[in-house]
């Protein structure tokens, strides 16, 4: 018998509906799979049996009532638990929403629930997205399935743990400064960050405005396409969505090409701190891309070498504006409220007892360069050396279609390692953090394994913002020339749990 | 640090001329509220009329309310200011338990209408100028009620009850510039006029 968790969400949702295989059936399996493994791995914060055998029922009754059911119908996903769930706890990895049930579904879940998708579950990720290893989750960390002592990636690594581990042919991530991208390359999946304004930010708990992107995360580019065509769109209750067509990503994907395109490869992505291996994969593409017809041109973009210092200066600052209504005084957690202490006080004890370092990190960063006096020096500068990446992509993609890099300098890391030195977790987000603070659209995939480690490498796809169609074009010639190189998807080298 | 002596209030008139400056805050009569479809109708039971978004909800965003983007349009022209053909808002970020985001939705360095002027007509006939510096949309916030204490403010309360039916209600700011020249004469008043001009 197939294991029904080992198939693609295309293959699934086609089976459903020919009527082979029941939405309920594949559900079962998938809940099963988590209650097997999950244990070792924990990527979910929390598993919606009830909610997801409901949907898959409700899928079943459509199909045999001859509706006609959309592309990913009774598909299970994983949803990244900064997603509002009406009903179903969101903690965004945190203390502070510890038992907050939501009162309204966010843009993203209420179109996967439209288009018939089973939420299992809402995954682990770093507290308030803040972080490149899900250590920083409230929860417990997550483990990388290829080797459950290293860190999945984050701020997503729950959900990339999740379908690196078959619990899930899907996920949703979110990507502030590469937590969909980062999480996809070291666990061997794929993973987009949409253009900004693609995908709804209603509903999305906020870390940085500016910057936040959801987006998809699956085993496959087509799964990818797939679910990116779900959630994206223009939506009125975010004034920032982008109101135009959304880019025939799926057609994209079916049609996979790189003849007579323009790649380009950044001179300031690779040199310290770049692991051998991973250079190594990547140099092997940037090779395997000329033979399959692409034209190679190196570029220099020089201010992207400022782009870490001017994200945390961003991010931090918009953190600190949107993380003050976590006041205790509304929802979540309450500490020290008895009868004797001032609002103020509950307010400081909740807060301290609520955030974990990294957001506290984080939040007096940005409050300080927020600050009188203080304004134009940071946030300005920062915002100057935005507009120098933006005019930096903008150079690039005069001469070439794509851009590409390592998704991350170096394959996953051992759980732990980098806890303590902010400065060496925050590398892990070098050649992702241009495209955030562009706005463009990104996507990583596998390239490989490192030969060093065996773990997984990352090849990262940037496109021009509204082109996102272009990264699973380039992104399915690519995985189907891997694919027949390998003889297999690169996952089933990992390792039994 | 130097000390200075206070100097009495008949001296000071003497020495000075007053100048002052307004800033009137006008509630619109808007059906909803600036940033959700909340209603705006007064009298209706506490945190009756709210939503994700005017209760600031985790993931909650807002929308700007056409009528009341027309609204300060018309304020402004009213007015005599120039008005933005590009504004945009901003966050004045500070902590309140009635501010559910804590931060109010406002206008700062881009208002929507600029350098205007009101002419106002006095009893003996002569039209005094005043000049406009700014007139900008914002949110009001909630409501406290503090209980338990002698003041009615928050400290030395026991407890205070907290309505977010007023929160997100849409407000546009007035800001004069100062208002000079106007100490030499004796006081005299407007001539008043309609109070309810804005919707
Ligand atoms: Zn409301």
């Amino acid at each position: 018998m197939t294991d029904l968790t080992r198939l693609t969400a295309a293959e699934t949702a086609a089976r459903i509906a020919a009527g082979e295989l029941t939405a309920v059936e594949v559900a079962e399996a998938h809940l099963a799979r988590i209650e097997a493994v999950d244990e070792k791995v924990h990527a979910f914060l929390h598993v919606d049996r009830e909610g997801a055998l409901a949907q898959a029922r409700a899928v079943d009754a459509r199909r045999e009532a001859g509706e006609e059911l959309g592309p990913l119908a009774g598909v299970p996903l994983a949803l990244k638990d900064i997603f509002t769930t009406e009903g179903v706890p969101t903690t965004v990895g945190s203390k502070i929403l510890e038992g907050w049930i939501p009162p309204y579904d966010a843009t993203v879940t209420r179109r996967l629930k439209d288009a018939g998708v089973v939420i299992l579950g809402k995954t682990n990720m770093d507290e308030f997205a803040m972080g490149s290893s899900t250590e920083n989750s409230a929860y417990g960390p997550t483990g990388n399935p290829w080797d459950l002592t290293r860190i999945p990636g984050g701020s997503g690594g729950g959900s990339s743990a999740a379908i690196a581990s078959y619990q899930a042919p899907l996920a949703i991530g979110t990507d502030t400064g590469g937590s969909i991208r980062q999480p996809a390359a070291v666990t061997g999946t794929v993973g987009v960050k949409p253009t900004y304004g693609g995908v709804s930010r209603y509903g999305m708990v906020a870390f940085s405005s500016s910057l936040d992107q959801g987006g998809p995360c699956a085993r496959t580019v087509l799964d990818a396409a797939l679910l990116h065509e779900v959630i994206a769109g223009h939506d009125p209750l975010d004034s920032t969505s982008i109101d135009a067509p959304v880019p025939d990503v799926v057609e994209a994907a079916r049609n996979g090409t790189v003849a007579g395109l323009r790649v380009g490869v950044i001179s300031e992505f690779r040199g310290e701190g770049y692991q051998a291996g991973v250079m190594q994969r990547f140099d092997e593409t940037v090779e395997l891309l000329r033979e399959l017809g692409a034209e190679v041109v190196e570029l220099s973009c020089p201010s992207f070498t400022k782009a870490l210092a001017a994200y945390y200066l961003i991010a931090p600052s918009e953190c600190s504006s949107n993380l003050a209504r976590f006041d205790a005084m509304r929802y979540g957690l309450r500490t020290g409220d008895d009868g004797t202490r001032s609002a103020e006080e509950v307010t400081s004890l909740t807060r301290e007892a609520g955030f974990g370092d990294e957001v506290k990190r984080r939040i007096m960063l940005g409050t300080y360069a927020l600050s009188s006096g203080y304004y134009d020096a940071y946030y300005g500068s920062a915002q100057k050396v935005r507009t120098l990446i933006t005019q930096d992509f903008a150079r690039a993609f005069e001469q070439v279609d794509v851009v590409i890099s390592p998704t991350t300098p170096t394959t996953a890391f051992p759980i732990g390692e980098r806890a303590d030195d902010p400065m060496a977790m925050y590398l892990a987000d070098l050649c992702t953090i241009p495209s955030n603070l562009a706005g463009n659209a990104a996507m990583s995939l596998p390239c490989g394994l490192a030969p060093e480690d065996g773990l997984p490498v990352g090849l990262q796809i940037i496109a021009p913002a509204m082109a996102d169609d272009r990264l699973y074009r380039v992104g399915a010639a690519v995985e189907a020339a891997f694919l027949a190189r390998w003889g297999h998807p690169i996952l089933e080298e990992a390792p039994a749990l | 640090m130097t000390v200075i002596d206070l100097v009495s209030y008949e001296d000071a008139l003497a020495t000075y001329d007053p100048v002052m400056g307004l800033e009137v805050h006008v509630e619109l009569g808007t059906k909803t509220k600036m940033f959700c479809a909340c209603a705006t109708a007064l009298g209706a039971a506490p945190n009756s009329q709210t939503c994700p978004v005017c209760l600031g909800l985790p993931g909650a965003l807002p929308v700007v309310n056409a009528v009341g983007v027309e609204s300060a349009v018309r304020i402004g022209l009213a007015l005599n200011c120039e008005i933005a053909t590009w504004c945009r808002f901003a966050r004045k970020n500070y902590f309140y338990p009635d501010m559910p985001k804590n931060f109010q939705t406002s206008q700062y360095d881009e208002p929507i209408a600029f350098n205007g002027y009101l002419d106002v007509q006095l009893e003996d006939g002569e039209i005094f100028r005043v000049e406009i510096e700014r007139a900008h949309m914002e949110e009001d916030t909630g409501k406290s009620t503090h209980v338990g204490g002698a003041t009615g403010r928050i400290h030395g309360a026991s407890y205070s009850l907290l309505d977010y039916n007023r929160a997100g209600i849409p407000l546009i700011e007035i800001v004069t510039k100062p208002i000079t020249g106007a100490g030499a004469a004796p006081p005299r008043s407007p001539v008043p006029t309609s109070r309810n001009c804005a919707n």
